[in-house]
């Protein structure tokens, strides 16, 4: 079936855009409605995707085509997971594809996370004599506020001395600052996704901005 | 058992992953690989668990006549209807795809542009100079959303460069020692997961 003419597609997105910057206001029935049609639609999306990206080739190619019967134990165990809306006394069933993939993952992560984790820690020890005095600085800084950091989140160590009172000072101090430039990052990156509705609207939609 | 057997399978899972990658043990290539496929295939055949769970609780909404019950039901048709739609179709049915263009697309990026204004407000409310911590928080802020925007540079080159090096320096160096610490804490977290001594994953009330 051929698609949506241009701008009714348009149309469609800019009043469900509308809907959604109308909470800002207060909350309203077009934002609720619009917010569970979307929640519906990329639900239905995320499983249409997996359905024909999939299991569609896994059942025509690797299990018709190919033979690979094996790839049946896989699917029979996610088809256990539905088990949960079963009768009682079998939930408990549902609970093996569950610790199947939790117990892969954590293996996953304890035999492939460390080798990046260890590349960052090497990474962090930066050489004190840089090219510049300026880049010598900053190294110095770099490492001293990583330790530090990590020497501050480690509630085991009491904060009584002067050195570590000095440490703690510090490394607030430093902490406030990466943390306000954090979260500047992060309002600035939603401000350019907010922008860039409005360039919808106002540029896609209505063409008053080029 | 119904609590043991899931450990067990766990743990076997995620020992053959840890054996494979660390011991070179002829044929665990193999065994890798297969566990790889299992994990892809097993979560691809669970993939109508979001719709059902959806639908279980907007059914209930409907029945009960809750509040915006209406919602649920315009939920209900729109899901079940491009559901169905897709799969008969394919993602490459210009309608289908046109559907994503015209809703999903440009809905999710409003609803992530929403946060924009809570930030915002939350940065109201935590960047008052109460404190000297406060106030450091609220010029690295100022100085960060100045630097970020085209006004920064135009006030003094010097903002823009003041938001690089703190981003490169001081943010780097502090979250680098969060990542560290973090992920510290979740090799503990895997490790106790495979032992079965964390099992709160499992749910149910230890039968």
């Amino acid at each position: 079936m051929g698609g949506l003419p241009k701008t009714v597609e348009l149309t469609i997105g800019a009043i469900g855009t509308l809907a959604v910057f109308s909470f800002l206001y207060k909350e309203n029935l077009a934002y609720r409605y619009m917010e569970h049609i979307y929640i519906g639609l990329a639900a239905a999306h995320g499983a249409v995707l997996t359905f024909h990206n999939q299991l569609k080739p896994l059942f025509l190619k690797q299990i018709g085509a190919q033979g690979q019967y094996s790839l049946l134990i896989p699917v029979a165990m996610g088809l256990l997971l539905y088990l949960r809306y079963g009768p009682k006394e079998w939930v408990w069933i549902s609970r093996l594809p569950m610790a199947f993939w939790v117990g892969y993952n954590a293996g996953y992560t304890l035999a492939y996370d460390p080798k990046v984790l260890l590349g960052q820690i090497t990474g962090t020890f930066l050489k004190f004599s840089a090219k510049t005095v300026g880049e010598s600085i900053n190294n110095i800084l770099f490492v001293l506020i990583c330790v530090f950091t990590l020497v501050y989140f480690m509630f085991t160590l009491k904060r009584e001395g002067q050195v570590m009172k000095g440490i703690s000072a510090f490394t607030r101090y430093a902490f406030m600052v990466a943390l306000g430039v954090g979260f500047s990052n992060g309002i600035m990156a939603r401000v350019s996704l907010f922008l860039g509705r409005v360039q919808f609207l106002l540029g896609d939609w209505l063409g008053l901005v080029k | 058992m119904r609590r043991q057997l899931p450990v067990w399978l766990g743990f076997i899972a995620g020992m053959l992953v840890i054996i494979a990658r660390y011991f070179a043990f002829p044929g665990f290539t193999q065994v890798q690989k297969t566990l790889d496929n299992w994990a892809m295939y097993s979560g691809a055949a669970a993939f109508l668990m979001g719709m059902i769970n959806l639908t279980i609780v907007h059914k209930t909404n409907i029945q009960r006549r809750r509040e915006n019950w209406g919602a649920s039901l315009v939920l209900l048709i729109a899901m079940f209807g491009y559901f169905i739609y897709g799969l008969f179709t394919g993602p490459d049915d210009k309608l289908f795809v046109s559907i994503f263009n015209a809703t999903i697309s440009p809905l999710g990026s409003a609803m992530f542009s929403l946060l924009a204004f809570y930030m915002l407000s939350a940065a109201y409310r935590a960047f008052r100079m109460k404190t000297l911590e406060a106030t450091i928080l609220l010029a690295a802020g100022l100085i960060g959303i100045l630097g970020n925007a085209p006004i920064g540079a135009a006030i003094s080159p010097w903002i823009p460069s003041a938001r690089n090096w703190m981003t490169e320096i001081l943010n780097t160096a502090a979250m680098r020692a969060v990542t560290i610490g973090t992920a510290l804490g979740a090799y503990a977290a895997m490790v106790r997961i495979l032992l079965g001594i964390e099992r709160s994953y499992l749910g149910g009330r230890g039968d």
